[in-house]
C-alpha cells in the first residue's frame, strides 16, 4: 500500500506540475525509475519526464477520487473545511474504482468538488481550468469566485469563514499596501496577498451584476423587513435542504420575531412561520433589506 | 340536548355512515394517505377518523414511523396511514423518504393532504410537491377555528377550482369538517370526483429541454411509467434513490395501469 | 444507445445535468413556494388586524426574555417535580400493599391450597410476581403524573420556548436546545427521554441527546439516592440538619449528572460523533390551549401499558433470576455467593463490595430493584438478619430504616459505601429497557455499546477516585 501511495503521490505531482507548464526533470522526481518502469511516465529525452497516455488517466481517476471524496466529505458529514483535504489525501490511494464509482454515485455523480475544481469523469474527461487570480484586478472590478484553493489550511479556512466559495460574487473595493479590500458575501473583508492569491475568479456572467446592497442576516436589525437573495454554497447537503425546506429560499421576506435571551439563537418571521436559527446559518444567508412601504 | 348539528369531539362526529375499525385493516378497498407539514393536526384526523390514539403535540417531529388505521364509510373500508409530518418531499432525511415513498409506490387512492389554515402559504409549498407525485388528493385545511380567531377569511372554493382537487375546511379538534373530509374522500376514492392537479411549469434554464429529452427514454425503459416529469426531474438533481429505482427496476411498480397489491403490498 | 434502455435513463441524466443551473434543486424549491405564495395571497385575506398575534407576540417576549424566561422556566420545573412527588406517594404506597404485600399473601395462599412445590412457588411468588409488582408500585405512579404534565406543556406549546432559551447553552457542548428537554424527560424515565429525541433532526445532535440522556437521574434510581442520603448521609450532621443536608446530597448528585451530561457531550461532539451531517432547525409553533382531560386520560393509559410491559418484560425475568441465583447451590454456595465473591476485589477498589455489583449485574432490567435486591442478597450472606424473611431471594424493603442501617452497616457498610453507591446509581449502563430502545432509535449496535460502556467507565473511574482519595485521608 506505501508503495501504491508513492507512486500515485509522485504521479500527482507530476500531472500537476506538466499542466501548470513546469518541467520536471527525472532526478528530482523521488520514484521517477518506478513511473516509467510501470509505463506511465517517460523520458522525453532531455532527462525531463512526460506522462504517457496511461499515465495521464492513472493521474486523473487519482484526482478524481480525490475530488469525489472531498464532496462525500462536504456533503455527508460534519467534518470541517479545513479537515476535507488531509483526509481525502488519506483515503484516496485506498480506494479502487469500484469504490470510487460507489461514491460519486450515492453523491448524484457531482461534476465540481466544494473549492470548486470540476471532477475528472469516469472516463478521463477534465475541462481546462479558467479564470486568473484575484491579486491582478484593479478596483472596482466584479467577478465570481470560481476557485478557492485549501492549502494552506490557515488561510483557507479565514477564507472559508468570511464566505469566499465557488459561485459567490466579489467586487474589489481597495487595494494597498494592508493587503486588498473586497465586497463579498453580504460584507466587506480585507485580504492579506497571501489569502488573496489562493482566490480565482473569473468575470460576471452576461446576466449577472453585482449588488452591493445585499448583506448578511445576522446583520439584519430589529424592525427592519428583508428578502431573501441567496444561501451561501458554503452550506450544503442536509443543512441546506433544512433550509430550503423551512422556506429560506430566494423571495421569502422575513423579519425577527425573538432574540434568544443571550442575544443567540434568533427566530425570524418566515412564510408565516416562526423558525430560530443560528449565528452560524444566518451569516451564510444572502438578504436585501426591504423599504417598509414593501413589505407586503 | 337534542342538538344535531354542534360539532362534537366525540361523538363519532354526527356521521352515521363512519364506522371507525381502529387496527382492523383487513380487506380494505381503498388505501388512504395523510401527509402536511409537522404540526397541522395530521393525528387528530387520523385519530377522528379511526378511533385509535396516536400521539398528538404542539411540537414538530413526533410522528416518525408511520402509524395505519382503518375505518368504513358507506360501505367501504378504508386503510388509512399517518405519514410523519414533513416540510418537503426532496429530501434525503428518512420522514420525508418514508412519506415520498408511501404515496408515489404505496399508491394511495386518495392522499389527504393537511394543511395549517393560519400558514397556508407554507403548507402550499408541500401541496404542489405532493400534486406532483399524485394524481388524486384532497386538501384538508384544518384550524379553521385559529384562522377564525386571527382574522383570517379564506375563499376554499376558489382554491379549490385553481387547485384542480376537493378542498375542504376543517376544526379537526373540534371535529368541525371531517363529515365533507369524509365525503371528498370517498368521491375522489370512488371516482365520482376527477381531479386535475395544478402543477406549476418550471422556469429553470435547460431544465423543458432535458426533460424532453429524457421523458422517451424513460417511456422506452419504463413503459408508461406514471409522473415520468417528477421523476426526469429527480434523476436530473442527482437523486440516488431515483436512480436506484430506475437501476434495479423498482419503477416499474410506478406504471399508471399497476394496481397495488391491497394492504399488504407495501410493508 | 445500448441494449440496456436503463442505463440509457441514467446516462442521459448525467449526461444533461451538465447544462443545468448547479442550483437547480434551490430554484425549483424557489419557484414552488413562489407558486404557494401567489395561491395563498389570491385566497387568503386578513380581514381584521390579529389580536391573537399580539398576545402570542407578548407572551413570547416575556417567556424568552433574560429576567423573566429563566425563572418561568426554574418554576414550571419545580411545579412539576412537587407535583410528581408529592402526588406519587399515596397511589405508590397503595399500590405497595395492594401488589406486593396482598397480592404475594394471596398468590402464597392459593399455591399453598393446590399444594405446589416449594421451588415453584418460590420461583413464580416470590421471584416474579414480587419483582414485577414492585416495579410497577415504584414506578406506575411517578410516570403518570409526570409526563402528562409535560404533554400539557407540550400541548400548550411551552416546550419549543424552553428549548429556544437554552439554546446557546447547549450549542456550547455541541447539543441542540431540545436536548433541554429530552434531558427532562430523561428525569422521569430514560427510554421515554431517548424516544423523545425524534424533535431532534439533526443527526449529530440527535445522537448526543441519546448517548447522554443517561446522566439524567430517572424516577427508579431516585428513591437508591434517597434512601442512602437519609441513612447515611443526613446523620452525619445534627438532626435538625439532617433532612436538608440528605436533600442536598441528592441535589448535588442529580446536578452533577447534569454537569456529566454537558461534559460528554461536548467531549463526543469533539471526538467520536465529529464527522456525523449536523443542522439546526427550531420552529416555535403558536401556543395553543392544551385540552386537559384528554391529555390526562391518553397519557395515563400510554404510560401505564409501557410500564406494565416493561415491567413484564424486562423486569420479571430479573426477577426469576434472582430466585435462582441465590436458591441453586454448587458445592455448598449459591451461584450468588459465586458472583459476590468474584465482584468483590473490584467493588473494594470502587469503595464498594461484591453484593453491590452483583445487584447492578441482576438489576440491570430495572433500576428501581437495585435496593431490593441489594438488601436479598445482603440478607442471605449475612445470615441472621432482623426482620428479615424466611425464604431467600427475595425482594423487600424495610419499613424501619434503622432496621434497614443496622443490617447493611453489619455488612460492613460505611459512609464510603454509600457515597460511592449514590455516585455510581448515577454513572452505570443504561437499564436495558433503555439500551433496547436506544438500539431501537438508532438502529446501531456500535452507538448503543457506547451508550452502555461510556457511563459505566466513568463510574468505575469516579468511584474509584473518590475511594482513593477518601482511604488516604484515612477514612474507610
Ligand atoms: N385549535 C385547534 N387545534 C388543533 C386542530 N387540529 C389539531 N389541533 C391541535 O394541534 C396540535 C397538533 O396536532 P397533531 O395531530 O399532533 O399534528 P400532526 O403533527 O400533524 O400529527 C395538537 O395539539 C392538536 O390538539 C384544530 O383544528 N384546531
Ligand atoms: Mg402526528
Amino acid at each position: 500500500m506505501a508503495e501504491r501511495e508513492q507512486l500515485e503521490d509522485a504521479l500527482k505531482l507530476l500531472y500537476d506540475a506538466l499542466d501548470s507548464g513546469e518541467t520536471v526533470r527525472s532526478a528530482d522526481l523521488p520514484v521517477s525509475a518506478e513511473l516509467v518502469a510501470a509505463e506511465l511516465a517517460r523520458d522525453a529525452g532531455d532527462g525531463t519526464l512526460a506522462l504517457t497516455d496511461a499515465g495521464r488517466e492513472y493521474a486523473l481517476q487519482v484526482i478524481r477520487a480525490h475530488r469525489l471524496y472531498e464532496t462525500y466529505l462536504a456533503h455527508r458529514t460534519g467534518h470541517p473545511a479545513d479537515e476535507w483535504h488531509r483526509q481525502a489525501h488519506a483515503v484516496e490511494h485506498t480506494l479502487d474504482a469500484e469504490a470510487v464509482e460507489d461514491i460519486a454515485r450515492a453523491l448524484g455523480d457531482p461534476l465540481y468538488d466544494p473549492h470548486g475544481d470540476p471532477i475528472p469523469t469516469a472516463d478521463g474527461q477534465l475541462p481546462p481550468p479558467r479564470g486568473c487570480g484575484l491579486s491582478e484586478r484593479p478596483v472596482g472590478w466584479a467577478g465570481r469566485i470560481i476557485h478557492v484553493e485549501d492549502e494552506p489550511p490557515e488561510l483557507y479556512q479565514v477564507l472559508a469563514q468570511a464566505g469566499f466559495a465557488p459561485d459567490v460574487r466579489l467586487r474589489i473595493e481597495a487595494t494597498g499596501t494592508d493587503g486588498t479590500t473586497v465586497r463579498v458575501a453580504g460584507h466587506t473583508v480585507t485580504l492579506s496577498a497571501g489569502q488573496a492569491a489562493l482566490v480565482q475568479c473569473d468575470g460576471l456572467r452576461p446576466d449577472e451584476v453585482f449588488d452591493a446592497s445585499v448583506i448578511r442576516l445576522r446583520d439584519l436589525r430589529e424592525g427592519e423587513t428583508a428578502e431573501v437573495v441567496s444561501i451561501s454554497p458554503l452550506v450544503r447537503g442536509l443543512a441546506r435542504s433544512r433550509l430550503l425546506d423551512l422556506g429560506v429560499v430566494p423571495g421569502s421576506v422575513l423579519t425577527i420575531a425573538l432574540r434568544g435571551p443571550g442575544g443567540q439563537p434568533v427566530a425570524y418571521l418566515i412564510r408565516g412561520a416562526t423558525i430560530a436559527l443560528r449565528e452560524e446559518q444566518t451569516e451564510r444567508i444572502m438578504i436585501r433589506r426591504r423599504a417598509a412601504s414593501e413589505a407586503a | 340536548m337534542a342538538r344535531t348539528t354542534s360539532p362534537c369531539a366525540t361523538c363519532a362526529l354526527s356521521t352515521p355512515q363512519l364506522d371507525r375499525l381502529g387496527l382492523d385493516a383487513q380487506e380494505v378497498d381503498y388505501v388512504v394517505a395523510l401527509a402536511g407539514n409537522p404540526n397541522t393536526g395530521k393525528s387528530t384526523v387520523f385519530n377522528n377518523l379511526t378511533g385509535l390514539r396516536q400521539h398528538t403535540g404542539n411540537w414538530p417531529g413526533k410522528t416518525i414511523a408511520r402509524a395505519e388505521g382503518a375505518f368504513a364509510y358507506r360501505g367501504a373500508r378504508y386503510r388509512i396511514v399517518d405519514l410523519p409530518g414533513t416540510y418537503s418531499l426532496l429530501s434525503a432525511t428518512p420522514d420525508e423518504e418514508v412519506a415520498r415513498d408511501f404515496i408515489l409506490f404505496g399508491k394511495p387512492a386518495v392522499t389527504i393532504v393537511v394543511a395549517d389554515a393560519t400558514r397556508l402559504e407554507r403548507n402550499l409549498n408541500l401541496l404542489l410537491q405532493v400534486l406532483h407525485i399524485t394524481d388524486r388528493a384532497v386538501l384538508c385545511v384544518n384550524f379553521l377555528d385559529e384562522a377564525e380567531a386571527h382574522g383570517l377569511v379564506l375563499d376554499l372554493g376558489g382554491l379549490s377550482t385553481e387547485l384542480g382537487i376537493p378542498v375542504v375546511g376543517a376544526a379537526a379538534r373540534q371535529g368541525r369538517g371531517i363529515p365533507e373530509l369524509l365525503e371528498a374522500v370517498a368521491d375522489v376514492a370512488e371516482g365520482r370526483v376527477e381531479c386535475r392537479p395544478l402543477r406549476p411549469r418550471f422556469e429553470i434554464p435547460g431544465l423543458d429541454h432535458a426533460i424532453a429529452e429524457l421523458l422517451p427514454l424513460l417511456d422506452h425503459a419504463y413503459p408508461g411509467v406514471s409522473h415520468a416529469d417528477w421523476v426526469a426531474m429527480r434523476l436530473l438533481e442527482g437523486d440516488e434513490e431515483m436512480a436506484t429505482a430506475v437501476r434495479d427496476g423498482h419503477l416499474g411498480e410506478l406504471r399508471a395501469d399497476h394496481v397495488a397489491t391491497e394492504a399488504g403490498g407495501h410493508e | 444507445m445500448s441494449d440496456d434502455p436503463r442505463r440509457d435513463v441514467l446516462d442521459a441524466a448525467d449526461r444533461l445535468r451538465w447544462d443545468l443551473p448547479q442550483n437547480f434543486r434551490d430554484r425549483w424549491v424557489e419557484q414552488t413556494y413562489a407558486e404557494s405564495e401567489r395561491l395563498a395571497s389570491a385566497y387568503v385575506r386578513q380581514d381584521q388586524p390579529s389580536r391573537r398575534l399580539a398576545w402570542e407576540r407578548r407572551l413570547d417576549a416575556f417567556l424568552t426574555n433574560r429576567w423573566t424566561g429563566y425563572p418561568t422556566m426554574v418554576l414550571m420545573l419545580a411545579v412539576v417535580l412537587w407535583i410528581t412527588i408529592s402526588g406519587a406517594n399515596v397511589p405508590s404506597e397503595l399500590l405497595a400493599t395492594l401488589l406486593v404485600d396482598r397480592g404475594t399473601a394471596l398468590w402464597h395462599s392459593l399455591f399453598a391450597a393446590l399444594h405446589a412445590p416449594a421451588w415453584l412457588s418460590g420461583l413464580l411468588i416470590d421471584g416474579i410476581w414480587l419483582t414485577t409488582a414492585w416495579v410497577v408500585a415504584v414506578m406506575l405512579p411517578p410516570m403518570a403524573i409526570f409526563f402528562p404534565l409535560f404533554t400539557l406543556l407540550e400541548d400548550f406549546g411551552y416546550l419549543p420556548r424552553v428549548a429556544f432559551n437554552l439554546d446557546s447553552t447547549f450549542k456550547w457542548a455541541g447539543a441542540h436546545g431540545k436536548q433541554a428537554l429530552t434531558m427532562t424527560m430523561g428525569f422521569g424515565c430514560n427510554a421515554a427521554g431517548v424516544v423523545a429525541t425524534r424533535v431532534i433532526d439533526s443527526p449529530r445532535e440527535r445522537l448526543i441527546a441519546i448517548l447522554t440522556n443517561n446522566f439524567s437521574l430517572c424516577n427508579g434510581r431516585w428513591p437508591t439516592q434517597i434512601v442512602l442520603a437519609t441513612i447515611f448521609i443526613g446523620v452525619l450532621v445534627p438532626s435538625h440538619l439532617s433532612q436538608l443536608v440528605a436533600t442536598s446530597a441528592v441535589l448535588g448528585i442529580a446536578l452533577l449528572g447534569v454537569v456529566f451530561m454537558f461534559g460528554s457531550s461536548w467531549l463526543l461532539s469533539r471526538t467520536v460523533l465529529r464527522g456525523e451531517a449536523s443542522t439546526f432547525s427550531l420552529e416555535l409553533p403558536p401556543y395553543r390551549p392544551p385540552r386537559v382531560l384528554q391529555t390526562l386520560y391518553t397519557s395515563l393509559i400510554d404510560r401505564t401499558l409501557i410500564v406494565l410491559w416493561r415491567a413484564i418484560v424486562f423486569a420479571a425475568p430479573a426477577g426469576a433470576l434472582l430466585w435462582l441465583i441465590t436458591n441453586i447451590h454448587v458445592g455448598g454456595l449459591s451461584i450468588a455467593e459465586y458472583g459476590i465473591n468474584a465482584l468483590q476485589p473490584l467493588g473494594w477498589l470502587m469503595g464498594l463490595n461484591g453484593v453491590i455489583l452483583l445487584a447492578y449485574v441482576v438489576a440491570i432490567p430495572a433500576n428501581e430493584i437495585v435496593i431490593p435486591t441489594i438488601i436479598a442478597l445482603t440478607t442471605m450472606t449475612t445470615a441472621a438478619a432482623v426482620g428479615a424473611p424466611e425464604t431467600t431471594g427475595v425482594i423487600y424493603e424495610f419499613s424501619d430504616q434503622n432496621v434497614l442501617k443496622s443490617l447493611l452497616v453489619g455488612a460492613g457498610w460505611t459512609t464510603l459505601t454509600a457515597v460511592c453507591l449514590m455516585l455510581f446509581s448515577l454513572l452505570h449502563n443504561p437499564c436495558s429497557t433503555t439500551l433496547y430502545t436506544i438500539y431501537k432509535e438508532t438502529h446501531s449496535a456500535k452507538w448503543t455499546t457506547v451508550a452502555a460502556l461510556m457511563p459505566i467507565a466513568f463510574g468505575i473511574v469516579v468511584c474509584s477516585l473518590v475511594a482513593l482519595v477518601w482511604r488516604a485521608l484515612g477514612g474507610s
